[in-house]
């Protein structure tokens, strides 16, 4: 098996690294369990820090996906809620944990990049076609 | 609605059938079981000896439940019927439906019972576009259930269908063979059960169990509702029906998304909008507050959790923006409509802070505030860096989604809303005018926060300057001089829109408007372009686009109506705040106290009652908020520190008026008011404690 780039095990190790402020008020455990060999990763999500392990121990909430789609989802290629009104991303226990974990997650890749003028006022330049051929932003 | 339909709802999940309780639906109208966006059921009917039935009579008997009452036959010959048949519904995860069979004869009866049974799984946005499927339908049939699916890819929607009585089921429904004795009856109970297939537990019953329980959990929860709202006294007969069917509505559009953990939050309104609306949440929970403050925590936890982080132009994320609307349907789960969610709303961000802080104000909940305080900095980050889209320092809007976004990002939504006096309409980015005071209010009640919740001072003082600097420059800029009024918006180049609309209304809710222009702003919102006797309408008579039963053009809306009236109390307009109160109560007992979303813009002398607008949303959320917040206008219930303080100005033909145990910060109240005349001005006075 050829390994290119694991964005799946970088998205691990760089949560565990970032503090998350927007989560300061959480304490909640979750597990991933993807259809690879691997053990599932488990996430202890405590008042804005994380702790990541690969454990099957119990969680607040399962969610059980392909390798190939949480890819996609840890690259802010595909979105988790419409993957699990598609049934792709299944969910188990407090559901309130999808949006957290949402929380976690990179933005879409094809995105406006916008960067305040000294101003403080948004400045609108054209740039590259987003998917609805929407303005692209940035300084 | 068309009438003769019947609805009942639990949250996001209704249905709506004719007057026996059958299902037949046409592609395009609602009628069926929907949940989640999804019409779990388009054909349910009911045949006793391969006949229709004849309705006698339907009972509402709750909000989630009704019993019809049915005799077989044509009409000409069931006045001879032997038999009765009653259904009794109640809407849940699916339905619960209890069927009894009553032989009125001296003979027994031998008979074949059948439902018909099917399910379309069309997507609410197909039913109102009529568009078709893209996916294969299933139908399994076993010994005691029928399963209807639907598949697409690994999109998967069920519904399962059982009966407790022994029944033979097909493709197409279930039949049984039924014995009844002379003057016997026979019963069964029918179970419609819906499943979102990989999204949270699969066939449950429907959570009623036995519709004829005394112990539900449904009626229970519903009785406690309306035992923690305050109770109102009033020698008004017809105000008290209003009330009571404003708060029972209310519960009824309650919804629990799967994020909320249990916790309620209004949805926006039956059919179309059984879903999460930032702005129609926020703004009935600001109606609500003083009755029922829990659906405010709901709402600021709920959209708070879905704030915008990145650029998105599909779905018009921006970070720190709050959501404006949320959907479970096949079109959102492929991502042909942008409403996982979709983010394009210009006003709910800055109404997020203005709910944060009139819920703190209310009950005291800072932990509550503490908890968003991240959440609030982003929201008021985004009116100054994404909101100003033109660099001008006002919020305005422009779609990033050309495909399906919405133009008009503001309350007034409808494509032709926002427009001159000669009826042309303005280029975009478009800055509509109660945007610039919800921002006002926003960074003036942010400010409030900053210092005595988050004890940040400095951020304090900024946001308290920027907000002074808003309320100078808009009240130069916005001002129509040659008519003495502000002009609904500013257009692409930063010209006035100079069309009178109820939007100067707003700006006195939020305070932006600077005292010596009060006055004029004041008389164009009692005169008679705005004024039509029944409530203030939207554009006034006049403009060009001016049409009594134009959507955002002319007709007259409730809720608007009630922000008005809070906004006239807010400048000590008192006289003016209880007329529109006391027309809009009036209007309200025309709709059996069930105010719709819209009301034609006639003038009251030409119609004797106010005429529904065609294809207004009933019951909507924020029209049954608008009766419960002008209570609160007409007692002038509003807090002041740890105090409820009321300043009551009753309209004379409402006589006493009172609200016994007012929840909040203070724990619970009694407030009064008695209705006279208006030149003698309502003594102030203080909100009691009880004893």
């Amino acid at each position: 098996m050829t390994v290119t780039t694991d964005h799946i095990g970088d998205f691990f190790d760089q949560l565990a690294e970032t503090p998350q402020p927007l989560l300061h008020d959480i304490y909640a455990t979750m597990r991933i369990d993807l259809d690879d060999d691997g053990k599932p990763w488990h996430l202890t999500l405590d008042h804005g820090r994380i702790s990541v392990s690969r454990s099957d121990t119990s969680a607040g909430a399962i969610v059980r996906s392909d390798r190939a789609l949480f890819e996609q989802i840890v690259t802010g290629e595909a979105n988790t809620l419409t993957a699990a009104l598609r049934g792709r991303l299944r969910i188990e226990g407090d559901a309130r944990l999808l949006v957290v974990f949402t929380r976690l997650l990179p933005g879409p890749p094809r995105r406006r990049t916008t960067v305040p003028s000294p101003t403080g006022h948004t400045e609108t330049t054209p740039g590259t076609k987003s998917r609805n051929g929407g303005k692209e932003r940035r300084s | 609605m068309t009438t003769g339909q019947v609805n009942i709802l639990d949250g996001n999940t209704f249905v709506v059938c004719d007057k026996t309780g059958d299902i037949e639906a046409t592609p395009q109208d609602t009628s069926g079981l929907f949940s989640f966006d999804t019409r779990f059921l388009s054909h349910w009917v009911l045949t006793v000896d391969g006949e229709r039935l004849n309705p006698l009579s339907v009972d509402d008997l709750q909000y989630f439940e009704s019993r019809f009452f049915l005799v077989p036959g044509t009409a000409s010959i069931y006045v001879n019927a032997t038999l009765s048949v009653i259904r009794r519904r109640a809407v849940g995860t699916g339905f619960h439906e209890e069927l009894t069979i009553l032989n009125h004869d001296d003979k027994p009866a031998d008979l074949t019972v059948r439902v018909d049974a099917d399910a379309d799984f069309a997507d609410l946005f197909e039913v109102k576009d009529n568009v078709g499927k893209k996916g294969k339908y299933y139908h399994r049939v076993a010994s005691d259930h029928l399963l209807i699916g639907y598949e697409r890819d690994t999109y998967r929607r069920e519904t399962l269908v059982s009966a407790s009585a022994p029944a033979r089921f097909d493709e197409h429904g279930l039949t049984m063979t039924v014995h009844i004795e002379p003057h016997g009856e026979w019963m069964t109970d029918l179970d419609v059960v819906t499943a979102l297939v990989g999204w949270g537990e699969r066939f449950t019953r429907p959570k009623y169990g036995h519709a004829g329980g005394e112990d539900r959990p449904m009626a229970q929860s519903l009785r406690q509702w309306l035992d923690e709202a305050p109770t109102l006294e009033t020698d008004r007969e017809g105000l008290k029906s209003t009330y009571r069917r404003s708060l029972v509505d209310l519960a009824a559009l309650r919804f629990s998304p799967p994020i909320a953990g249990g916790a309620s939050l209004p949805a926006a309104g039956l059919p179309w909008f059984m879903a999460l609306f930032g702005r129609d949440a926020i703004f009935t929970s600001l109606q609500a507050l003083p009755f029922t403050p829990e659906l405010a925590a709901t709402t600021l936890l709920a959209l708070g959790a879905w704030q915008g982080r990145y650029v998105d132009d599909f779905r018009e994320e921006e970070p720190g923006r709050i959501l404006h609307e949320m959907r479970y349907g096949e079109t959102a789960a492929f991502e042909e409509q942008p409403h996982s969610p979709y983010y394009g709303t210009a006003d709910a961000t800055a109404l997020y802070i203005v709910l944060l802080d009139e819920y703190e104000r209310w009950t005291g909940d800072t932990q509550l505030v503490k908890a968003c305080e991240p959440q609030a900095r982003a929201a008021l980050r985004w009116l100054d860096e994404y909101g100003d889209r033109q660099g001008n320092g006002y919020v305005s809007y422009k779609r990033a989604n050309e495909e399906n976004g919405l133009e008009n990002q503001c309350w007034k939504d409808s494509w032709d809303s926002i427009n001159y006096r000669d009826g042309r309409l303005p280029d975009f980015p478009r800055a509509t005018c109660e945007l610039q005071g919800y921002a006002y209010d926003a960074k003036f009640r942010g400010a409030r926060l900053a210092r005595y919740v988050w004890h940040d001072d400095e951020y304090a003082h900024t946001l308290a300057r920027q907000a002074e600097d808003l309320k100078h420059r808009f009240n130069n800029d916005f001002w129509v001089a040659d008519g003495k009024y502000f002009g609904v918006a500013l257009d692409g180049d930063g010209s006035v829109v100079d069309s009178l609309t109820s939007n100067v209304g707003h700006l006195l809710w939020s305070g932006i408007v600077e005292r010596e222009k009060a006055e004029s702003v004041v008389a164009h919102l009692m005169g008679r372009e705005l004024f039509s006797g029944w409530g203030i309408r939207t554009l006034a008579e006049g403009q060009a686009r001016y049409n009594p039963i134009g959507y955002h053009n002319g007709a007259v809306w409730p809720f608007d109506n009630s922000i008005i009236a809070w906004g006239l109390r807010r400048y000590g307009y008192k006289t003016e705040a209880a007329r529109i109160a006391s027309a809009m109560l009036d209007a309200a007992e025309y709709f059996n106290g069930r105010l719709p979303e819209a009301f034609a813009g006639y003038d009251r002398s030409y119609t004797q009652y106010p005429v529904e607008y065609p294809t207004a949303c009933s019951p909507q959320a924020w029209s049954t908020g608008a009766p419960l917040l002008l209570l609160r206008t007409m007692l002038g219930l509003n807090t002041s520190g740890q105090f409820l303080v009321t300043d009551p100005a009753v309209p004379p033909e409402i006589g006493y008026l009172a609200l016994l145990d007012i929840r909040g910060r203070w724990g619970r109240i009694d407030a009064f008011g008695r209705g006279r005349p208006f030149e003698e001005d309502p003594r102030r006075s203080w909100g009691r404690p009880r004893s």
